[in-house]
């Protein structure tokens, strides 16, 4: 049915450049293949942490859906898998919603009657919308605000435009800023902060909970970790925001401008000196003091370790995992590894770091997994091992780690706990 | 309220039916969506697709390409996928999208086979219904293509479509394919039990000395040729049943309805449901609620063993000449409540998700009768005979 999948080495990709990205690359380009590899990707919503799982972080919260059918299909798997179910009601619309927009006027009695069934009540309903009332024009702010004063509990909006991901606005970056959006500026608290960017906590060894201690930071915040609604508020109090990931970014920014809550960034990275760097700046910057020698040093000798009993593996990685994949391959290759392939999109976002593998490896290919041709992938790359779900549907004879865990890796620690688990992995062990 | 759904969850939309019925026949399928929708149908509505390959694609549409009608960006990606996979046709698949603004798909696929000299379809999907209305418009669709091809063909006029039965019966002549005994419709993931029941009701067809056709599982396109020329029918799902309904009236064909699952006592399904029956309330009412041709065929089987009425309730279509006056066609969740409520059934033979539905009524057992256009792979079996089996393993609600 198919030809061959299109792929091309990280060296060709760097010296194109960021304006010349092959369109394979480019979803507005072709259409998408949706390979098993890459469900999560077409659809934000498929697997893990979409818009809606994602929304319902927000303590004491339920989601209503408000959509055709089809837009909420794949809650049913995910919320049996994953817990949620009973957070999670539909209000699916008909064709003659779409013509005159009654779904809208069904939105406070609906949220009336779920009201009826929780025990305990909710305090907080999110209100979710999807494309075909982006193509409506639909101001669900106004419907919302009405129905919390009919219905007497806080009524959120938040969007599921799949229309809009290429957009400013794409929904998982949109559905961070709604998250925050209940955040009201409170006294600020110097020695506490907030970390934003995921919607599972922090994998709790990190060193960063403690070079934030030892600087004098008393009081961490996670949304993710707030049971209750008034946890969830004392975010409000926090001195600045620690942003994990670039897609809360936007959210940071609305809290700096709504409620004047300064923000940093750091970024997840694998390579320790990179990291210790990245600490460096950082903690200089916002003027607190800092010593991560022993994790530094930690970090190095597992390195040391892996790299001695490793040397020469050859390995895959995807992009379904809890890092950059060109920053992690880079990072295999300062170990000795070979990375053979790279199954990752690519934006002009990520060319510094792709540039850096280019550097190291170029000639590691990097194959499209959105691309038409990827229909006739044959599982063609072979390596020892693969990291990433995706990377391991590719690669079907590798050892693959997945590394896509609830608890989020970051700083050392992070890099620790994948070497242990590659380890484990390559040496007959379970994944 | 209808439309709200506070206990159940959604089920498999139409444009998930469509692409069930189009699976496997070696088109170029497009969902015209932004990407969710080809997800959901890939990810959750569709078992075939981790081990078996489909050119099913998202036309990845933006806000821009909706506002401005960008069709000629569409059809540009088009080429580039048909060039990449060869496709024996297009088949487009519409969503709430072009729902909204109104896409001319007539037009799309006359300028598809103008440009592209391959034959097109389109499945008039909306995403706001459910499963089985999309299987039905799929069937309708690859049906018209066949007989559009024929009919040019005998006119001699040069179609993409002439050119494409052509290229089959060619395909068919070269395999000696005599036309098979029987057509089974309705057969796809959605609808049939488990992943092996296709060729499990082709063992059982085989084993009565019929050869079988099934349209949806394991048929190709090649046996859509033979359409109009089986001479017996079998129906295995409504859907199944209103297009095999609109084919013999054409061609007098015999049709029946069923999985043909015999019931010799030492068979599957025959101890499964004594197994059943002995798990039951005695003398109480119990509900089937599935694809109507399923629960029917089980309905049937239990009504010899137990001693209360046994009716049949379902979500999707039902049709009219295999209903019974007890039975019923649900609109939403309140009413499958007010209905298990008002008529006291102490039985249910369903699939587990509709036990959140159930916790306020007088029903007491729950029969599990997966159905994946509910519950996907949550509780999907492996096999026929796990579906079988497990029917017989009740729970308390």
């Amino acid at each position: 049915m198919a030809g061959e999948p299109f792929s091309i080495t990280v060296g060709e990709l760097a010296r194109r450049g960021r304006t010349d990205i092959p369109d394979h690359f480019v979803p507005a380009c072709h259409l998408i293949y949706s390979s098993p590899a890459t469900i999560s990707y077409n659809s934000p919503g498929a697997l893990g942490f979409g818009v809606k799982r994602a929304a319902l972080v927000i303590p004491e919260s339920v989601m209503l859906l408000v959509s055709p059918d089809g837009c909420a299909r794949n809650s049913t798997v995910l919320s049996s898998e994953e817990g949620y179910a009973d957070r999670l009601f539909y209000l699916l619309m008909s064709e003659s919603d779409l013509v005159t927009g009654n779904h809208l006027s069904k939105i406070p009695e609906a949220i009336e009657e779920i009201l009826s069934v929780c025990d305990p009540a909710p305090k907080v309903v999110v209100v979710c919308i999807t494309c075909v009332d982006a193509l409506m024009g639909t101001d669900l702010e106004r419907v919302c605000r009405a129905a919390q004063e009919r219905c007497g509990v806080l009524v959120v909006p938040s969007y599921m435009y799949a229309l809009e991901r290429e957009g400013r606005r794409p929904p998982m970056s949109a559905i961070r800023t709604t998250i925050y959006s209940l955040l009201e500026r409170l006294e600020v608290e110097p020695t506490t902060v907030n970390l934003m960017g995921f919607f599972t906590p922090l994998e709790p060894t990190s060193e960063l909970f403690s070079l934030l201690a030892a600087a004098g930071v008393r009081r961490v915040n996670q949304v993710s970790a707030a049971r209750t609604l008034d946890e969830y508020r004392a975010m409000g109090a926090a001195n600045f925001n620690l942003v994990l990931d670039p897609e809360s970014r936007a959210a940071a920014e609305d809290l700096r401008v709504r409620l004047g809550m300064p923000y940093v960034e750091l970024a997840r990275l694998y390579d320790p000196e990179r990291i210790h760097h990245q600490y460096h700046l950082f903690f200089r910057g916002v003027g607190l003091r800092f010593d991560d020698a022993p994790y530094l040093e930690q970090a190095r000798l597992a390195c040391r370790r892996f790299a001695e009993r490793h040397a020469g593996t050859t390995f895959a990685v995807g992009e379904m995992c809890n890092a950059n994949p060109f920053e992690l391959s880079a990072f295999l290759v300062s170990l000795g590894m070979e990375v053979r392939a790279v199954y990752s999109n690519v934006t002009a976002d990520q060319y510094p770091l792709l540039e850096r593998l280019a550097a190291v490896s170029p000639q590691t290919r990097v194959y499209a997994g959105i691309s038409p041709t990827m229909v006739g992938y044959a599982e063609g790359v072979h390596v020892d091992a693969s990291i990433g779900k995706d990377a391991g549907v590719y690669c079907p004879d590798s050892v693959n780690v997945a590394w896509n865990g609830e608890n989020q890796p970051f700083g050392y620690q992070g890099v620790i706990d994948l070497l242990a688990e590659l380890s484990r992995a390559l040496e007959g062990g379970a994944a | 309220m209808r439309g709200l759904y506070r206990y159940l969850s959604p089920f498999s939309p139409d444009q998930s039916g469509a692409v069930s019925v189009l699976y496997e026949l070696d088109g170029l399928i497009v969902v015209l969506d932004a990407g969710g929708c080809a997800g959901n149908v890939c990810g959750f509505d569709e078992p075939r697709w981790l081990h078996t390959k489909s050119a099913v694609f998202s036309a990845g549409l933006r806000d821009m390409d909706a506002i401005l009608g960008r069709d000629d960006r569409l059809l540009g990606k088009l080429g580039d996928a048909i060039e990449a996979t060869s496709p024996a046709f297009v088949a487009l698949v519409g969503t709430p999208v072009p729902a909204v603004i109104a896409t001319d798909y007539q037009a799309l696929c006359h300028t598809v086979e103008r440009r592209f000299g391959l034959p097109a379809v389109y499945v008039p999907t909306t995403g706001m219904d459910f499963y089985e209305r999309g299987e039905l418009k799929a069937y309708e669709a690859v049906v018209s293509l066949i007989d559009r091809g024929r009919r040019d063909l005998g006119n001699a006029a040069n179609t993409p479509a002439a050119a494409l039965v052509a290229h089959l019966s060619y395909e068919e002549g070269e395999t000696e394919g005599g036309v098979p005994d029987v057509g089974v419709w309705g057969a796809t993931p959605l609808s049939l039990p488990a992943p092996d029941s296709a060729r499990a009701i082709r063992a059982r067809l085989a084993a009565r000395g019929l050869s079988s056709v099934t349209y949806g599982m394991g048929g190709g396109l090649r046996g859509f040729l033979h359409a109009y020329g089986t001479r017996r029918l079998l129906a295995v799902s409504p859907a199944g049943h209103a297009i095999a309904r609109k084919i013999a009236a054409t061609n007098g064909a015999e049709l029946e309805t069923g999985f043909a699952f015999g019931d010799e006592p030492d068979g599957d399904f025959s101890t499964s449901l004594d197994s059943l029956a002995s798990e039951l309330p005695l003398g109480g009412r119990v509900l089937v609620v599935h694809q109507q041709v399923l629960a029917d065929e089980i309905r049937t089987g239990l009504e010899r063993r137990v001693d209360g009425p046994v009716d049949v309730a379902s979500f999707f279509r039902m049709e009219r000449e295999l209903m019974r006056p007890e039975d019923v066609f649900l609109k939403g969740e309140s009413e499958f409540i007010e209905v298990v409520r008002s008529r006291g059934y102490r039985a249910i033979v369903a699939d587990r998700l509709y036990g959140r539905a159930l916790r306020h009524t007088s029903v007491r057992v729950l029969a599990p009768l997966p159905h994946f256009a509910l519950s996907g792979e949550v509780y999907a079996p492996a096999t026929e005979a796990d579906f079988l089996r497990g029917m017989a393993e009740v729970i308390e609600v």
